[in-house]
């Protein structure tokens, strides 16, 4: 590889680098992509419910754009921007690492992921595209004309890449800490991923194991989901949410961290009552995470005292979320909050997650999600609660770190403006969501001619929906400005007390030139008393 | 779904019949009867609740309601007492199955027989009587505690009632014989039909987990009872196809695979360590 | 800590009207229609949603206006006034720190309870089927509701129901996982095949209503939707028994 030169060297460094960083950008150049298509197809379909009657799409490719919709941005988006790369770029360096306990594993999570990129692109281009939404519940999946083995396969590369890169950072977190770097030093954002990777570690092999299930259903003739043969066809729901809940907070856990992060930096604040975050909060979803599941199932025949018991566990989850929350306005308790877009995002996610948590109450409660489920309602909850909350932490950590992985400075004015444009638009297209699901409108439907009166709030959303599109472009114009034409960034141009800003911006191989030493090291050593 | 229940039919039917010609060998052809017409379509009689308040009579010419027997999982057999073939064997294998020799599930885990559940033998052959139903006890040796036998006080009811179950019987004037399904019916305390059960799956591993599924999750049971109901209940899938409970396995897979899950966690960690220490 | 906690009390005290108001304002329900000329003793699960669905929703409502007040203030007040400002976070004591997890943990917590147990009240109404109702089959399919009265009457897509009288629905399906749902009837339940589930609802006015599938069922899921009927008993009896006749001469003549 050495005799190469020029552009083929770079891109071939590229493919095979085991630098964490590289991997880091990688896997959000992966997630981005995945994103756009996601979120372009997200706009069809709200053209598509913008009025009743076929508008722009047929059922068939409406279902194949709307399984492609949700499994992309959980699978491929979400997941992977949070846990792939925020994870990957920011742990070693906030921990004082070199690079990742096993850099070679990193290469391969992010090559499985890549794999399961194109396989998900893929749905364009095979004549039979999976139209079994991103849950593929048997029997449907089963007897689809769909491909649902590329479901399958999309799943499970996903699934590997994220075990592979579960193991390595966990390794990394509790072996790889710089000399003096004790539990009580670390950023909330490594506490929050240590506790997402333990929920992927533990949960995805039964996610990998029912849909492997289910292609040999499909494919091989066996009867695991087959009701004639003694298979439960309730049981893939069970398996199925038993790996998908917990995945929610996989999601949220490192959302939550990012955020600390953000705002203890721009409010020069320590985070309020660290240690009930981390043990109550953190150490509390972990706990709680894999004991909910059934709240999706709540219409779905299960019986009584399942049901209850998921009632309460599905509250009682408001605790530890409730406890991260109050450490997090806390945080702006007496700080110093400077409004630059990083921190805008983060005071924005706080009035999104309260909508998005708070709404979710209403469907924790079985008796009133009976109305609820499989609504618009439930819709708009998770839509505030993963894509628009998680977007934002996402975007706002993009923004936070761009400095650091790219040594320019963003348009800080495009990212203003995209943050307004963006808020406002996720406002309006979700809270009029909730309103439509009100009225009865059931997820995952094409037309809704039987309900007419629900044109007047599809076509706001619809417009909404337009609104956070265009500050979403306005966000990836100050990046690409910012890329291209950005003023060089310093070191630690927010002035923040993290490890991850003692290196050079963007920090070279290695990282620093020797392990810092972090006997007297804070990360959020701030306050005027210091 | 109705070729396969065929299949179970035929195979029923193929059971029952060849019992009745080997005893009655050269008279019969056994081969003209088609399995389908008694046929019971569960998908639509699972979960129906037949006539409560029907009045049944037994041998000491108690009259009684079907729902006094409720409060508790019923099993519910019919057939009649004329008969002199397969019915005694029927409920001859039900007797030995419910002592619990049966089957690869051993014993009946704790189903007390009028504690936990009672069994019904119900005839109708509007021609049997009392006198019949105590030949058939005798004959059967069947109907102690729990176990009662009896006949409908009113036969007009007959149809009315098996019809509400999906259950068809007809009489063969060549055979001298009823042609009717072998099945036992398992109601629920409320007296909704949570399963049939065939001839050839009557045994106590069966009976034992319909049984289970038919009281599972109603008052006034005991923690025990209602944990390891659960775990049958789990463990356990009702095959239509061969019309038996055999186990669930896609869930001993997850649950592997969620051992595993905690296993590498827990390897990895021990494992990283170790070799760290040696570092 | 004292202090803060009494301040804290202030706000919660001071927040509170607003946030009622907001509350009755933007989601006053409309009252459940009842029908004068009936009379029925049946507790009607739909009355206790209303109830309980306010309830929940001056809940969420006083949690977030609070929590976004509050946030709202910090942001405004605590902003960096000038260049190199930094934060003066306040010292908890270990007491502080205690109080700042359990108080919050026992208020979320009797909060999460108590609508758990009125969730749960609600719950047992759904599914405790009053006596004396009517008993329909329905077997979903791809793509229709099929619906089997206990007189043998079949419908497709449509259900017609008198009113007054409490409607158990058991279902099955046929081939993939549907689920019939109500909205104006507050009420959703899956079918699917292998396995038998229920729902009960109680019509009370005369008048159509829309039933439609939520459970994604492949490429016509959105067209699988149909009518609930209610009419006056009446009316209702005199279509049962005409529909009946009809089967009657039907099945004769076959």
């Amino acid at each position: 590889m050495s005799t190469k030169t020029g552009k083929g060297k770079v891109i071939a460094e590229w493919i095979f680098t085991t630098d964490h960083k590289r991997v880091g950008i990688l896997y959000l150049i992966g997630s981005l992509a995945a994103f756009l298509v996601a979120g372009l197809l997200a706009m069809v379909i709200r053209m598509e419910l913008s009025e009743v009657g076929p508008q722009v799409t047929d059922p068939n490719t409406y279902n194949v754009m709307l399984y492609f919709h949700g499994a992309a941005m959980i699978l491929g988006f979400q997941i992977p921007a949070l846990t792939g790369f925020l994870a990957n770029y920011l742990i070693p360096l906030q921990i004082g690492a070199k690079d990742v306990a096993f850099p070679r594993l990193n290469a391969l999570s992010l090559w499985l992921f890549w794999m399961g990129i194109i396989l998900a692109l893929l749905t364009f281009v095979v004549p039979d595209p999976p139209d079994i939404m991103w849950t593929g519940y048997p029997p449907y999946s089963i007897i689809s004309p769909g491909n649902t083995a590329l479901y399958a396969s999309t799943v499970l590369f996903m699934g590997f890449a994220s075990i592979a890169g579960g193991v390595n950072l966990i390794t990394t977190i509790i072996y790889m800490r710089a000399p003096g770097m004790t539990w009580g030093k670390l950023n909330m954002f490594v506490w929050t991923t240590l506790g997402a990777f333990i929920i992927q570690l533990v949960f995805v092999p039964v996610l990998g194991s029912a849909v492997i299930m289910l292609t040999m259903d499909k494919y091989l003739g066996t009867h695991f989901f087959n009701p004639a043969s003694g298979g439960d066809v309730l049981l893939y729901q069970n398996l199925f949410w038993f790996y998908s809940h917990p995945a929610v907070y996989v999601i949220l856990l490192p959302v939550l961290g990012i955020i600390f992060d953000i705002t203890a930096t721009f409010a020069r604040n320590r985070i309020f009552n660290y240690w009930a975050c981390v043990v109550g909060g953190v150490g509390g979803i972990v706990l709680i995470s894999g004991e909910v599941w059934v709240h999706h199932l709540f219409t779905s025949g299960m019986p009584n005292w399942i049901r209850v018991g998921m009632m309460v566990s599905t509250l009682l989850i408001s605790v530890p979320v409730g406890i991260m929350v109050l450490s997090l306005i806390g945080t702006l308790y007496r700080g110093a909050i400077e409004f630059k877009t990083p921190m805008l995002y983060a005071a924005g996610f706080i009035f999104l997650f309260l909508i998005g948590g708070l709404t979710g109450i209403p469907h924790a409660i079985a008796s009133l999600d009976l109305a609820l489920s499989d609504t618009h309602f439930v819709v708009a909850h998770f839509h505030y609660v993963m894509a628009v909350s998680g977007t934002f932490a996402i975007v706002g950590g993009v923004y936070y770190l761009f400095p650091k992985f790219t040594g320019k400075m963003y348009h800080e004015g495009l990212g203003k403006i995209g943050f307004v444009v963006t808020f406002i638009g996720a406002n309006i297209t979700f809270f009029f969501m909730f309103l439509v699901g009100l009225g009865g409108m059931p997820r995952r439907y094409f037309d809704y001619s039987h309900m007419p009166e629900l044109q007047d709030l599809q076509q706001i959303v619809t417009y909404g929906a337009f609104i956070l599109a265009a500050g979403l472009f306005i966000t990836l114009a100050s990046w690409l400005v910012g890329l291209f034409k950005g003023k060089k960034a310093e070191d630690n141009p927010w002035g923040s007390r993290s490890l991850e800003w003692t290196t050079k911006s963007p920090p070279g191989p290695g990282n620093w030139a020797e392990v810092p030493d972090c006997t007297d090291y804070d990360p959020y050593g701030y306050g005027e008393d210091r | 779904m109705s070729i396969l229940k065929n299949t179970i039919m035929a195979f029923v039917m193929v059971l029952l019949m060849s019992g009745y010609a080997l005893a009655e060998y050269g008279r019969v052809p056994v081969n003209t009867i088609d399995p389908a017409i008694i046929e019971i379509d569960e998908g639509e009689f699972l979960g129906t609740a037949p006539d409560g308040a029907t009045e049944l009579m037994d041998e000491n010419g108690e009259i009684f309601r079907l729902d006094s027997l409720y409060g508790k999982p019923l099993i519910l057999l019919l057939s009649y007492y004329r008969c002199d073939g397969v019915c005694p064997v029927v409920a001859d294998d039900l007797k030995r199955a419910l002592e619990g020799t049966t089957g690869t599930l051993a014993g009946l885990g704790g189903f007390e027989r009028g504690k936990d559940y009672s069994v019904l033998s119900l005839s109708f052959d509007s021609l049997d009587d009392i006198s019949k139903i105590k030949m058939f006890k005798k004959h059967a040796g069947v109907g102690d505690e729990g176990w009662r036998l009896a006949i409908f006080k009113d036969p007009e009811k007959i149809q009315d009632f098996t019809r509400s179950l999906g259950y068809k019987f007809f009489w063969s004037e060549r055979d001298r014989t009823f042609i009717h399904p072998n099945v036992l019916v398992f109601l629920s305390p409320e007296g909704r039909v949570t399963r049939y059960l065939y001839g050839s799956a009557m045994d106590s591993s069966n009976i034992k987990i319909a049984l289970a599924e038919a009281g599972f999750g109603k008052e006034g049971r005991s923690a025990k009872r209602e944990l390891s109901d659960i775990f049958l209940i789990a463990c356990y899938s009702y095959n239509y196809k061969e019309g038996r409970f055999t186990p669930n396995y896609p869930l001993f897979i997850a649950s592997g695979s969620l051992v595993a899950g905690f296993g590498f966690t827990i390897f990895g960690i021990v494992y990283f360590k170790r070799k760290k220490r040696r570092r | 800590m004292f202090a803060r906690i009494r301040n804290g009390l202030v706000v919660f005290l001071a927040t509170l009207p607003f946030a009622a108001s907001g509350a009755l304002a933007s989601f006053g329900v409309e009252e459940p229609e009842v029908e004068g000329h009936h009379l029925w003793d049946v507790d009607d699960p739909v009355d206790g949603f209303h109830h309980l669905w306010e309830e929940v929703m001056m809940d969420i409502i006083i949690i977030g206006v609070i929590f976004a007040l509050i946030t709202l203030y910090f942001l405004i007040k605590y902003r960096r006034k000038h260049n190199g400002q930094e934060g003066r976070p306040p010292k908890l004591s270990r007491a502080a720190k205690m109080g700042w997890v359990l108080i919050p943990v026992a208020i979320f917590m009797a909060d999460d309870l108590f609508l758990a147990a009125e969730g749960w009240t609600l719950w047992k109404k759904y599914r405790e089927v009053p006596e004396n109702n009517i008993e329909i089959e329905l077997e979903s399919a791809m793509w229709s509701f099929n619906f089997t009265y206990p007189n043998g009457i079949e419908t497709y897509n449509e259900l017609r129901v008198p009113a007054g009288t409490p409607i158990l629905v058991r279902m099955t399906s046929r081939d993939v996982v549907h689920s019939l749902y109500m909205p104006d009837f507050k009420v959703k339940e899956d079918s699917m095949p292998g396995r038998i589930t229920y729902l009960w609802f109680l019509p009370k006015k005369v008048g159509e209503h829309v039933m439609t599938c939520a459970e994604y069922c492949g490429v016509m899921h959105s067209m699988m939707h149909g009518k609930v009927i209610v009419m006056t008993p009446e009316n209702y009896q005199s279509w049962y028994k005409q529909e009946q006749a009809k089967l009657v001469e039907g099945g004769a003549g076959s």
